[in-house]
């Protein structure tokens, strides 16, 4: 089970890196976004740096994860319904999302801190959302992606269809990043970070329960 | 047309109708509006003027009683009673200049009775500002017995200071959003049901109950704005139940989108269903669950359940509990119009 995941992920990342086209853009999305925002706001104070950053992740979010699905269709999607299983298609892709959502961010942060100042006061907590924040993002990104595959305009649906279901993971994570930065001291930190992992949970759950419908068709 | 398999239209007709009249019809308990005076020094002699709401201060003039409440053994009580009309009166409170409590700003609360009203109060009437350095003796002089009378029991609503009136909206706005849970949890159902057996009646049930669904979200999102402007002072005032709830009707504005988008009907069928049940497993941690753990305007949050006995008195659970019902059952009935409108005009376009 773990090999055929394992092997799944292994082949969306070869054909990303061959490809190379899509992580040069990805990445070249990411410094593009946080300089056009540093150019109109140009000093940014950290009680707007906070909302600003998730704006970014959200938009990089789902500009990568929207493609997902793409390379699966007409008879290579066929091939795939023979081979495999979808739970474990499913989970593949989601992993693989979220190690491409989390790097993004990653690379987000640390091309924003470079170009507008570091706000973060404590780094670790800081990177811990940023890895809770790319998990939430992923498992909902990845199923929406999976529900908007097989129509025309799929970007725009998947942003109908995804931003309202990710609020509650934004919120959170918003709070819990801004308790990071330094804006509020915030005790409740954990009763937050339990509520953000189960909803990712329960979405990663009805995930995986429900992605087998939407394959066989 | 067999009545017998119908019975439950009647029902839901007659339930709101009940609730319709009775919630608007039944009066509220008497209760007080306002005082002329907010704040007074310790040592005054207070001459105030009181407004009722819905009083009988003229009718029950000669057991009306009216009392500055501090706590339950410190009363003070009001002498000189002018009555105007049944619903504003003048009194004289004298206010000792030493009270016995610790802080330097007193709270009290006023409290009148009279053989028709009953007792009634009107919480953090006065703040009286005293020294508290000065020796605090507790004696009998403050307490008065006072033996509060029932008043005469005709069936009201109570009265609840800045809610007033709109208290009735209680019968609206709440079983609104109760019975769009529970008709988007029939589309959910049918969702399900569709998936595990391809029957395309359940596709289409499901999407009806989804259309109602959403109608009362609306109106309940409605009659919620109304009710914000008339106590909390603005339509929408970024409280955290109203900003899920939009989400929440943005979600399934979204899964209509989505049905739109998709032409074949059992990959529609198929791709909704599974939207619809994502999008109601996130519905409930939206409005049920996130709400709770900030700070709301709305009653129930901070981990509290929604409806405590602050909130909902017997007279109001009489109207209550039945418009939730009566509601369901229009709202499902509605539904299955609904269903069956859309069966018929896809018979005929594909004739």
């Amino acid at each position: 089970m773990y090999k055929e995941i394992w092997a799944l992920i292994k082949k969306d990342l070869q054909l990303e890196w061959r490809s190379g086209q899509a992580w040069s853009s990805s990445i070249l999305y990411v410094f593009t976004t946080a300089f056009v925002v540093y150019i109109t706001f140009i000093n940014i104070p950290a009680n707007l740096w906070n909302p600003l950053f998730w704006i970014i992740i959200l938009f990089t979010a789902v500009n990568s994860v929207s493609g997902s699905f793409s390379s699966e269709n007409g008879s290579l999607r066929l091939y795939y319904y023979t081979l495999m299983d979808p739970v474990k298609l499913m989970v593949s892709k989601t992993i693989y999302n979220v190690l491409v959502v989390t790097f993004l961010s990653f690379l987000c942060f640390a091309g924003f801190a470079f170009i507008t100042g570091n706000p973060v006061r404590h780094l670790g907590n800081f990177l811990l959302v940023l890895l809770a924040a790319g998990v939430g993002l992923s498992i909902t990104l990845t199923f929406t992606a999976a529900i908007a595959a097989g129509v025309k305009r799929k970007t725009s649906l998947l942003t109908i269809l995804s931003f309202p279901l990710l609020i509650p993971t934004i919120l959170v994570v918003l709070k819990l990043s801004a308790d990071a930065i330094g804006l509020i001291n915030d005790s409740t930190n954990n009763q937050d970070l339990i509520t953000l992992f189960a909803l990712d949970i329960l979405l990663l759950g009805l995930g995986i329960l429900l992605f087998p419908f939407l394959w066989k068709d | 047309m067999n009545i017998k398999k119908h019975w439950w239209k009647l029902l839901g007709v007659v339930i709101v109708g009940y609730t319709l009249v009775a919630g608007l019809i039944v009066p509220l308990k008497p209760g007080v509006i306002g005082v002329s005076h907010k704040n007074a020094n310790a040592g005054d002699s207070l001459r105030m003027e009181v407004v009722g709401y819905n009083t009988h201060f003229e009718k029950g003039k000669e057991d009306l009683k009216l009392w500055l409440k501090g706590d339950t053994t410190f009363f003070i009580k009001g002498q000189d009673v002018a009555i105007f009309d049944d619903n504003t009166l003048e009194v004289t409170f004298v206010i000792p200049a030493m009270l016995p409590f610790d802080q330097s700003v007193v709270e009290l609360s006023l409290l009148i009775q009279n053989g028709i009203d009953g007792p009634f109060i009107l919480p953090s009437a006065i703040f009286v500002t005293h020294s508290p350095d000065s020796v605090r003796v507790h004696t009998d002089e403050w307490v008065e017995k006072i033996d509060l009378e029932i008043g005469s029991s005709v069936m009201a609503f109570p009265f609840r200071n800045i809610l007033k009136e709109t208290i009735r909206n209680t019968y609206f706005h709440v079983p609104l959003w109760f019975t769009m849970i529970f008709i988007l949890l029939g589309s959910v159902f049918n969702a399900i049901k569709y998936l595990r057996t391809g029957i395309t009646i359940y596709d289409e049930k499901s999407s009806a109950y989804a259309t109602i669904g959403l109608l009362f979200g609306i109106l309940g999102l409605l009659t919620g704005a109304v009710w914000a402007k008339n106590t909390w002072g603005a339509y929408w005032s970024f409280d955290i139940k109203q900003n899920m709830t939009a989400i929440a009707l943005l979600i399934y504005f979204a899964y209509f989108v989505l049905r739109g988008s998709l032409e074949e009907s059992a990959q529609k069928g198929k791709v909704s269903a599974v939207y619809n049940i994502f999008a109601f497993a996130t519905l409930i941690p939206l409005l049920y669950i996130i709400p709770r753990l900030t700070d709301s305007l709305h009653p129930g949050s901070g981990g509290n359940p929604a409806f405590g006995g602050e909130d909902l008195d017997n007279t109001m659970r009489m109207v209550f509990y039945p418009a939730i019902i009566g509601w369901t059952l229009l709202a499902y009935w509605m539904g299955n119009l609904l269903y069956r409108w859309q069966t018929v005009k896809n018979k005929i376009l594909f004739q």
